[in-house]
């Protein structure tokens, strides 16, 4: 099964260097979108289906907080994973309680969110 | 009252130099080393803002070196990249260590980051310290890197 992938970062850097991860650890990738807000992820939501959602919290117009949100509130059935660079634990726990599947805080070894990206998939990547 | 950890135990060059050592080694793929004496004029500075229950900034200033260098590494690339590709890794570098440095001082609360600022000039006041009226403190560091450097500068302002 080819996975559909939805980057959501504001740093169109990061957004690359989590596509060359999820290349180079196996996962079999269909279609990769790409958002630099939640505003153009939900775009993106609309007119698309895709098999998980990697978002970072931190981005202008609408974060990552605010997009788990209107996941939750619209019944948009699909896994998010939260990759940013907040690791302290009220804020893994404050995703979670959003609705967060998965959480991988930068910086991170490409097997880190290899493992998380397996873990949310249910073991059906790699 | 601020949360952060900020006890005399608390050595902020050590949290600052580790955190950067986690970022450069795990997402760069590359070493810090000890750095010669150098010259910031031709650096790109960038700025990390965060607030909450405190504030204050991350300011990192990279050689064009180490950017060339830095960049390749992080994008998977040879040679050298597309100038607005090194200025967003600059930023994304900036708000990695931030974050890195914020969450080895674990806090009560949520302190959000700031969007990255790339800074104009040169900025020569060093952080200040030992203002007990905000309760702040300040680090700086500086690293090579290959064959540039780079220099972090932490600023804590205490509560709001």
């Amino acid at each position: 099964m080819a996975f559909r992938v939805l980057i959501v970062d504001d740093s169109p850097v990061m957004r690359t260097f989590i596509r060359r991860v999820m290349d180079t650890s196996g996962f079999d990738v269909g279609a990769y979108f790409q958002a630099s807000d939640g505003e153009e992820a939900l775009e993106v939501l609309s007119r698309e289906w895709v098999d998980v959602i990697l978002t970072d919290i931190n981005m202008p117009r609408m974060n990552g907080e605010e997009l788990l949100r209107l996941i939750e509130e619209r019944k948009i059935d699909v896994p998010v994973v939260v990759v940013t660079t907040d690791g302290t634990a009220v804020r893994v726990n404050q995703m979670r309680m959003l609705g967060a599947k998965g959480y991988v805080t930068k910086p991170f070894a490409p097997e880190v969110l290899r493992e998380e990206l397996e873990r949310v998939l249910g073991g059906e990547s790699a | 009252m601020p949360e952060l950890d900020l006890s005399p135990e608390v050595d902020l060059n050590k949290v600052l130099a580790g955190a950067a050592d986690e970022v450069l080694c795990t997402m760069f793929f590359s070493m810090l080393e000890e750095a010669p004496p150098v010259e910031d004029a031709a650096c790109t500075r960038v700025r990390v803002g965060f607030r909450g229950h405190a504030t204050g900034t991350l300011t990192l200033s990279v050689s064009p070196e180490a950017i060339v260098e830095l960049t390749a590494n992080f994008l998977g690339i040879d040679g050298e990249a597309p100038p607005a590709e090194q200025e967003a890794m600059v930023k994304e570098l900036a708000n990695m260590i931030c974050g890195a440095v914020l969450s080895r001082l674990e806090t009560a609360d949520v302190l959000h980051l700031m969007p990255p600022e790339v800074l104009a000039a040169p900025e020569s006041a060093a952080p200040q310290t030992g203002d007990a009226a905000v309760d702040s403190a300040a680090a700086e560091q500086l690293f090579g890197v290959g064959a540039g450097f780079l220099r972090l500068q932490f600023q804590w302002d205490g509560a709001r």
